[in-house]
Formats: structure tokens, C-alpha cells, sequence
């Protein structure tokens, strides 16, 4: 229970010394990327879509990117329980949001995501997400204090309309995204694995369910399978990334930006690649796979379980977010709508992944406590 | 149940390592992906703009080559010079550099499309040479971009330019072989090989153009066959064009004549009626013929321009080498109309030539009459191409077997087989071969004669149809000739649509197309490795032209 005592005692100083650095610095490596490559991607979809100022994307990127820093780190340096407050808090928020958004939400490329608040659009979905997981893991985890408490199940009645609101707006990348999160927290948390393999089957038949229920979903997987068929998105960035090479057509050369709706957000893996090479990318890469195993390994270490299983979750999303995007744009998942985190334009997006990274790092800070494990 | 959730709580950390080792799988996954796409190698790395829609790669085309591997046609690259307005910042200065390189570009329209802000892309010129290029590229200017092309280029100019035809800014053929053929030449980068012979073609082009000067003739067309394999040696067309700017030439010149043209050629046709007759045993060469009066068809009367020397006991061969309607029908008359139509038609002469750059539809009689039956025996009233004129011509120098004509080498997947179809009897052909050898040294076909090289040919003279019959001022002079005539082999076929004298004259076929087929037989016997004989020159004969007369000049 007790602190190494240090000469400073201060809050900021107790933050630096607990907190993990190699992931702070992976963070600004990757929101300073996305800065870079935003002048690479962003002008052209400003031209695209019809602003006057070229830079209207750039611009509102650096806003982000400082509202990011802000964010992670203000959030990291919550405890566990505030970190535990504020995503109640949020997932609240973020809840009513979503239902509200299917009555007044605007719809953007078939789906209803996005909520206008002053000349900002909201993606309440973006935020839910971290605040579901911290939530589900504390519940999972008060099964060591109060076993007549069926957490499992209440758990789920939290996940469950969650997930209901994002696949009626429809989202099905970002559904599919937290449920393998929320899956991770419950593995982590100690979930038997006769429960892992009912969720395996339940995800399977859920995919099934969707895949003939939605129209768009359907037609993405198709032109995925079927290369020939409609996959121009997916041929772009093909072509593009192999255009790129190892080492890139040079800054600004890249074409791909001209030829995709979304250059700046879906496809701006696609515009690193075409541009700077793909030894760029693979740092890219490198550098989010290093943030996300850092902070799983760090949370692994955690003995106390809410915070082991939320952090490892939270990491794991982060990671797997950034796979999902880059599988799509190397052609190896059909197109999911989905950013690449801190690299990509969006407020929401890079809102909700500083969140992430925030509590994760909140989460996972070095702190002496009884292990089970160490002997 | 305390110690069970002990145990499930121990296994933790390693369900945690368990989903960080699924993640660094899952990054290794996505990054081999990477490398393999980003390695695969693009379609079009080295062009600065690929992927968008006008971008369509423009085709590559195989060179086409002579039989001898010559070159005809070949593609370059060529770059086509285009910029984006939106990123100019001075048009001025971007127009006034690039008219500077490429002084063809007018400044203004130049200038106008650069100014236009509301497009992305302009083209300003195509075809760039590599210099132009480099010029364009070391303005600096960031808006200008190239699109890498292929152009199609004749490095022998006008040569064989009808037979070649040409390519669209697209790369498309859209004349002559390059249209005929423009799936097999997009298709693969094998040369494709015509029999056409360079040395052949140019000694054809020569004096097929000298002779529509000399004669001041509105059109000429001119073909060389091999009789023995039915390949196309040469094919011209007058006037000629340069295929590298078919766009300077009009209509007229592109025009080929020699395979689109259709004519009526006279009196070439005759050789087929006395050989029909001949073949068929209907007439014998002892036999005689009383050509003196016109022969009355209904209302029409049949005439010959001179009266022959004994035109009261003609035989064939004199029928042919003074060209004779009279005799020519009355050989006709025996054969029988149905008979003889057949026999026209087993020679190719009803159908399109099947010469593979495409060939026009002879021209036949609406319905067939008694003087229709009659006129054809002597070649008026049925419009045929020089090609398929010049391939029927050559079953007399191929022992009387008729052959497709073809432009492509044997072997080619593309070329029809050569089969044969026996039109004739062997010794018909060698008979008639004399006779118009006859026609060259005593006829009227005297002018084609060249020592040494044994010409054997008809002449016809065809007064062109004009409304309500034909017109006498306006003549189309063929000459058809094999040899040599011992051994015959090669034909050539010269026809000149409208040629004149000094005086402004119609001329007849003796003094306009037969003096150019005996010049192209000069010049292309040497090539085609025919001996000349000199033992048969008979001091008293006619005066026949010396080869040294003209080496001499």
C-alpha cells in the first residue's frame, strides 16, 4: 500500500514517474505523422469537396491533434476509480446520443453516426467505446467481491444495447471492433471458456444475421470476395500502395488522394504508402503495434483485475483498430469505414482514441500492490 | 469455489499475454501484406499519374516488316504534354515557356486553356519527342505533366502506305492492314510479316507514279503477285500519301485503288474468254473467225476501234494480240452464257478479293442479257479490283490453277491455307501465255516488252461509263502481264484511270499502262532472280528497248 517515497511528491511528478513513457512518445510520433500526412491528403479533399480554404482540413487536424494531447493526457492521470466515474459518465452521455441520434442524426454515406453540434460533428460512437469497456471490466471484476452478484449478465445488459444502437445506425466495423474488445476484457477478466466459445458462436451467427440483414454490408463483403466486381476503392489503394514501393513517389506525388472520396480518413494509409514508401508504413505500423503490446503487456502485469482486463482491452482495441484499417487498405478485410487511430482526419476519432490511450495509460501506471502470480 | 476463481485469476496474466501475442500476430499479418503489395510492382510505376480513368493505357502495337524482315511500321514512344490549371500560378508565364519549346502552339489558346481554374486536367499537345520532353521538363512548371504513349511511325514513308494504312491518335487502326489486322496487332508483340517485297514495292510506286504523271492520269493502281504462291509481292495506289501524316492527305490519296478501287478493265478480260473457249473445247487454234462486221445484238452493235489485218480469217492468237470484240464474242457465243459466267466466277471475279487488308465487291450487271453476256467477254459491264483482277490474271501463269491471293507469309496463324483450285487445264494456260506473249511482240502490248525478260501480257482500254453508256474522251488503261512467259511466275498489273496525251487526249492502253509494266518488270526481274534470255532477239524484229538504252541515261 505503500509509495516509494520520493523527494517530489507532487501530482505531476507522481504522474512522470508512473506513468509509461514509450507509449506517450509512440502517441505524439503518431499524432505528428497524421499531421504530416494531413498535408499530404487533407488540401486535396478540401478541393474535392469544395472549401474555399485549401487548408480547412489541415487546420481543423492540428486543432484535433492539440485536443488529443489535452485529452490523453488529462485522462491519464485519473485514478482507477475516476477513471471508472468518467466513463460512466461518458458511456452515458455517449448512450443517450445515440439513441437520440437515430431520431435528428445526419446521415453521412448510408449510415447515421454523426451528430451536429455547432458546426462539429459528433460521433457519439467514438467515446462509447473506451467508456463501455472500463465499465464492463470493473463490473466483470466485482465477481471477486460480491459472487451472489450475476456481473456476467448485467455486464451484458450493458454491452448488449450498445452494440443495438450501433448496428441500427448501421456501423457494423465499429460493432465488430467493440465486441472483440469487450471479448478480450471478458477473456481477461477470467470468463470460463465454455462462455468464450458461446460468444464465438453467438459472434458467428450475429455475422451471419448481418450479413443478410444489411444491404451494404453485404455488398461489401461481395465486392471483396469477387475482386473483379465494384471494389474500386480497394484497386485504388492496391495500386497506389504498389506505385509507392519501397520508398515512395515522393511527398505530394501520390495520385490516390485524387482519385478516393476519403483520402484524409479511410484510405490515408494508402496516401502514406503511395507517397513515402511502404519502410515508412511498416514504421508506422511498428510504432502502433509497440503502443498497443506495450500497454497490454504493462496491463498484463496488473494484478488487480479491473484494471488488468480494462487496459489490456482498451490496448487491444487501439491495435486492433489500426490492423483492421491497414488490412482494408492492403486489401486483406473488406472496406469497414473505419480511421486509422491519430493518424487519420476526424475530431471524434481522435477524441475517442486519445480516451482510449488516456484511460489505458491511466490504468496501467506502475503501482506497488500484492501479486498473485510473483512469487 | 474460492480456490477456483483463485486458479482462473493466476491464469490471467497469461490470457493477457495470450491477447498480446494474438495483436503482434495479427500486426505481423497486416505488415507482410503490405510488404507483398507495396513489392508486387504497378502496372505503370514509371508514369507520374496511372490509376485515374483517363488514363487508359494506350496500346502497344507489333511492328509490321516486308518478307525480308524490312521494317514498315513500328511504334515509338511518345509523350503527350498535359497540365492542371488549378495548380498554375502565373498562365502567362507557363503558356509563353511552352510556346518558346513547341513554337506549333498558339499562345492565346494555349493561354485560354490554362486559364481555365474550374478544370483539373487540359491536354495541350500529344506526341512529344524524349528532347521536347526534357525541354518541357526543366521549365519547372509543377502543373505540367506527361502521359507516356506509343505512336505508330513508318520509317519508309509513303511506302506501301495503302497497304499499311494507319493508326488513330488512340492507337487504333483505322485504314489498310493496321485496321484489318488490329486485334493480332494489339494482340502480341510478334512482327507481323506481309509478303510485300520493299525492292518490289518501290520499283512498283516508281513507275506506277511516273506513268500517272506522264499521262496526267486522275488515278493509278498497281499490283505484283507471285503466281505460284498467290502472295502479294507489291500493291500501290496513285496518289500516294505519307502514312507518318495521313491527316495532310485527302480522301484521294488514301484511297487504295488497288484493293477498294473497282474498274472496268476492258480487254484484259479477254484472255479468259478464248481460254474458257479453249478449255472447253469449243474453239481449236487452227481454227479461223470472220471478224470484218459488227455483230448485231438487238439494238446494239459490236465493233473492234481498227480492223485487223486478215479480219477474214482471224485465229485466236491474233484475235487476242489485236484485241478483237468481234472475234472475243463470237468465242463467247460458243461457250453459252451460262458457262461462261461460271467460269468468271470459278476465277474470284464475282466475289471481294480475299486479300487480307480487305477488298471492295466487284461491281456486276444488275441482270445478265445477251449483250450483257456479250460485253463481258471482253471485260465491260463487270467492275472488278486490281486485286481480284490481278489473281484470276495469274491462274494462267500458275499452270491454270486459280490461288487466293494473300499478303501474309505462309505460316502465319492468320493466313488462309493455300489450296489450289484447278480453274483450267494446264496446257490451256501455256497456250494462252504464247498468245499474249504473241500480243506483246506483234500485238498491242509491244510497249511492255523488255529484251531478255520474255513479257507475255494483254492490254485493255476501257472507256469509262458515264450516264446512259460511255464516255469515249475518258479511258482506263490496264496492262495484266506474266513472265516470263517460258516459265511463268510473276504478274504485274498496272491500271490508270484517265490518261492523257500532251494534247489532252484519252490514250489508249499500249502507250500508257504497258510502257510502266515493262519499266516495272525491268526493275524487278534482278530481284526476283529471273534469267534473262537474249537468244530469241531476232534482228528483224520489232525494235524492242534495250535495258541498256536507259542504264545508259
Amino acid at each position: 500500500m505503500t509509495t516509494l517515497a520520493r523527494s517530489d511528491t507532487s501530482m505531476l511528478a507522481e504522474w512522470w514517474r508512473t506513468v509509461d513513457h514509450g507509449i506517450i512518445i509512440g502517441a505524439m510520433v503518431l499524432l505528428a505523422c497524421g499531421m504530416l500526412l494531413s498535408l499530404a491528403a487533407g488540401p486535396t479533399a478540401a478541393e474535392r469537396i469544395g472549401y474555399n480554404n485549401t487548408f480547412h482540413f489541415v487546420f481543423r487536424h492540428a486543432g484535433f491533434v492539440v485536443g488529443a494531447i489535452i485529452i490523453m493526457l488529462a485522462s491519464s492521470m485519473l485514478t482507477e476509480s475516476w477513471a471508472r466515474r468518467l466513463a460512466l459518465l461518458i458511456f452515458i452521455g455517449a448512450f443517450l446520443l445515440m439513441a437520440v441520434l437515430l431520431v435528428i442524426g445526419h446521415e453521412v454515406k448510408g449510415s447515421q453516426r454523426w451528430i451536429s453540434l455547432g458546426g462539429f460533428s459528433i460521433q457519439p460512437s467514438e467515446f462509447v467505446k473506451p467508456a463501455l469497456i472500463v465499465l464492463a471490466s470493473w463490473l466483470l471484476a466485482q465477481r471477486q467481491r460480491l459472487k451472489t452478484v450475476p456481473w456476467e449478465v448485467l455486464t451484458f445488459f450493458l454491452f448488449a444495447p450498445t452494440v443495438g444502437l450501433l448496428l441500427l445506425q448501421p456501423d457494423v466495423g465499429q460493432t465488430a471492433l467493440l465486441t472483440a474488445a469487450f471479448l478480450v476484457a471478458f477473456f481477461v477478466s477470467g470468463l470460463p471458456l465454455i462462455w468464450a466459445a458461446a460468444f464465438g458462436v453467438g459472434g458467428v451467427l450475429t455475422g451471419l444475421g448481418l450479413y443478410f440483414s444489411f444491404e451494404h454490408v453485404r455488398y461489401r463483403i461481395q465486392s471483396f470476395l469477387n475482386p473483379n466486381e465494384a471494389s474500386y476503392q480497394l484497386d485504388q489503394a492496391h495500386e497506389a500502395i504498389a506505385r509507392g514501393g519501397l520508398l515512395g513517389v515522393g511527398p505530394g506525388e501520390g495520385r490516390i488522394k485524387e482519385d478516393l472520396p476519403d483520402p484524409h480518413t479511410d484510405f490515408i494509409y494508402s496516401v502514406a504508402g503511395e507517397e513515402f514508401g511502404y519502410i515508412a508504413c511498416l514504421g508506422l505500423l511498428i510504432i502502433f503495434a509497440v503502443i498497443a503490446l506495450r500497454g497490454v503487456m504493462a496491463a498484463s502485469r496488473r494484478a488487480d483485475p479491473y484494471p488488468r482486463a480494462a487496459g489490456t482491452a482498451l490496448f487491444f482495441m487501439f491495435g486492433l483498430q489500426a490492423v483492421i484499417n491497414v488490412g482494408v487498405n492492403v486489401g486483406m478485410l473488406p472496406t469497414k469505414g473505419m480511421t486509422l487511430p491519430f493518424i487519420s482526419y476526424g475530431g471524434s476519432s481522435m477524441i475517442g482514441t486519445a480516451l482510449t490511450l488516456g484511460l489505458g495509460l491511466a490504468l496501467t501506471r506502475k503501482r506497488a500492490e500484492f501479486h498473485p502470480g510473483i512469487k | 469455489m474460492s480456490q477456483n476463481l483463485f486458479e482462473a485469476e493466476r491464469t490471467s496474466p497469461l490470457r493477457a499475454r495470450l491477447v498480446a501475442a494474438g495483436l503482434c500476430f495479427a500486426f505481423c499479418a497486416v505488415g507482410l501484406q503490405g510488404a507483398v503489395v507495396a513489392l508486387a510492382g504497378s502496372d505503370s510505376a514509371t508514369t507520374r499519374v496511372a490509376s485515374s480513368s483517363r488514363d487508359a493505357v494506350s496500346t502497344r502495337r507489333a511492328e509490321i516488316v516486308d518478307r525480308n524482315g524490312e521494317r514498315l511500321a513500328t511504334s515509338v514512344s511518345v509523350y503527350s504534354l498535359y497540365a492542371d490549371p488549378s495548380a498554375i500560378w502565373n498562365a502567362h508565364d507557363v503558356a509563353a515557356g511552352l510556346v518558346s519549346i513547341l513554337p506549333d502552339l498558339d499562345y492565346d489558346t494555349i493561354l485560354a486553356r490554362l486559364s481555365d481554374e474550374g478544370r483539373r486536367f487540359v491536354w495541350l499537345k500529344r506526341g512529344l519527342t524524349p528532347n521536347q520532353r526534357q525541354a518541357v521538363f526543366d521549365l519547372g512548371f509543377e502543373a505540367l505533366g506527361f502521359r507516356e504513349e506509343t505512336r505508330r511511325f513508318y520509317p519508309q514513308r509513303s511506302l506501301a502506305s495503302h497497304i499499311l494504312g494507319f493508326t488513330d491518335v488512340d492507337g487504333n487502326g483505322i485504314s489498310g492492314i493496321e485496321y484489318a489486322l488490329n486485334d493480332r496487332l494489339t494482340s502480341t508483340d510478334e512482327p507481323l510479316q506481309l509478303t510485300i517485297d520493299v525492292g518490289i514495292q518501290y520499283s512498283l510506286e516508281v513507275e506506277l507514279s511516273a506513268a500517272a504523271v506522264r499521262t496526267n492520269a486522275e488515278g493509278g493502281a498497281g499490283v505484283v503477285l507471285d503466281a505460284r504462291t498467290g502472295e502479294v509481292l507489291a500493291m500501290a495506289s496513285w496518289p500516294m500519301y505519307d502514312a507518318n501524316r495521313p491527316q495532310d492527305a485527302d480522301d484521294v490519296a488514301r484511297f487504295n485503288r488497288a484493293s477498294s478501287g473497282v474498274y472496268e478493265l476492258g480487254s484484259v478480260f479477254k484472255p479468259f474468254t478464248i481460254a474458257a473457249g479453249i478449255d472447253l473445247g469449243e474453239v481449236t487454234l487452227r481454227e479461223t473467225f470472220d471478224v470484218r462486221n459488227p455483230i448485231r445484238i438487238g439494238s446494239d452493235a459490236i465493233h473492234d476501234d481498227h480492223p485487223l489485218h486478215n479480219a477474214r480469217s482471224a485465229d485466236l492468237t491474233t484475235i487476242l494480240a489485236q484485241s478483237s470484240n468481234i472475234g472475243t464474242v463470237q468465242v463467247a457465243g460458243r461457250i453459252g452464257p451460262e458457262r461462261q459466267v461460271r467460269f468468271l466466277e470459278s476465277l474470284g471475279l464475282f466475289d471481294a478479293s480475299p486479300v487480307e487488308l480487305g477488298s471492295a465487291a466487284p461491281l456486276l450487271p444488275e441482270y445478265w442479257s445477251e449483250v450483257t453476256y456479250a460485253t463481258a467477254s471482253f471485260g465491260h459491264g463487270i467492275a472488278v479490283s486490281p486485286m481480284s483482277f490481278a489473281s484470276a490474271f495469274a491462274t494462267f501463269a500458275n499452270d491454270g490453277e486459280y490461288l487466293a491471293p494473300t499478303i501474309l507469309m505462309e505460316g502465319d496463324p492468320l493466313a488462309a491455307p493455300r489450296e489450289p483450285r484447278r480453274v483450267m487445264s494446264a496446257p490451256t494456260a501455256q497456250v494462252v501465255v504464247e498468245m499474249m506473249r504473241t500480243a506483246v511482240t506483234e500485238g498491242t502490248g509491244r510497249n511492255a516488252d523488255v529484251v531478255g525478260y520474255r513479257v507475255a501480257g494483254k492490254t485493255g482500254t476501257a472507256e469509262k461509263p458515264a450516264a446512259g453508256g460511255y464516255d469515249d474522251d475518258r479511258n482506263v488503261t490496264s496492262f495484266s502481264a506474266v513472265f516470263p512467259a517460258d516459265d511463268p511466275n510473276y504478274v504485274v498489273l498496272i491500271v490508270l484511270d484517265e490518261p492523257t496525251n500532251e494534247a489532252g487526249q484519252a490514250i489508249s492502253a499500249a502507250f500508257a499502262s504497258a510502257p510502266a509494266v515493262g519499266n516495272v518488270i525491268e526493275r524487278i526481274a534482278p530481284i526476283l532472280d529471273v534469267m534473262p534470255n537474249f537468244e530469241d532477239i531476232r534482228p528483224s524484229g520489232p525494235p524492242v528497248r534495250m535495258i541498256a538504252d536507259r542504264r545508259s541515261l
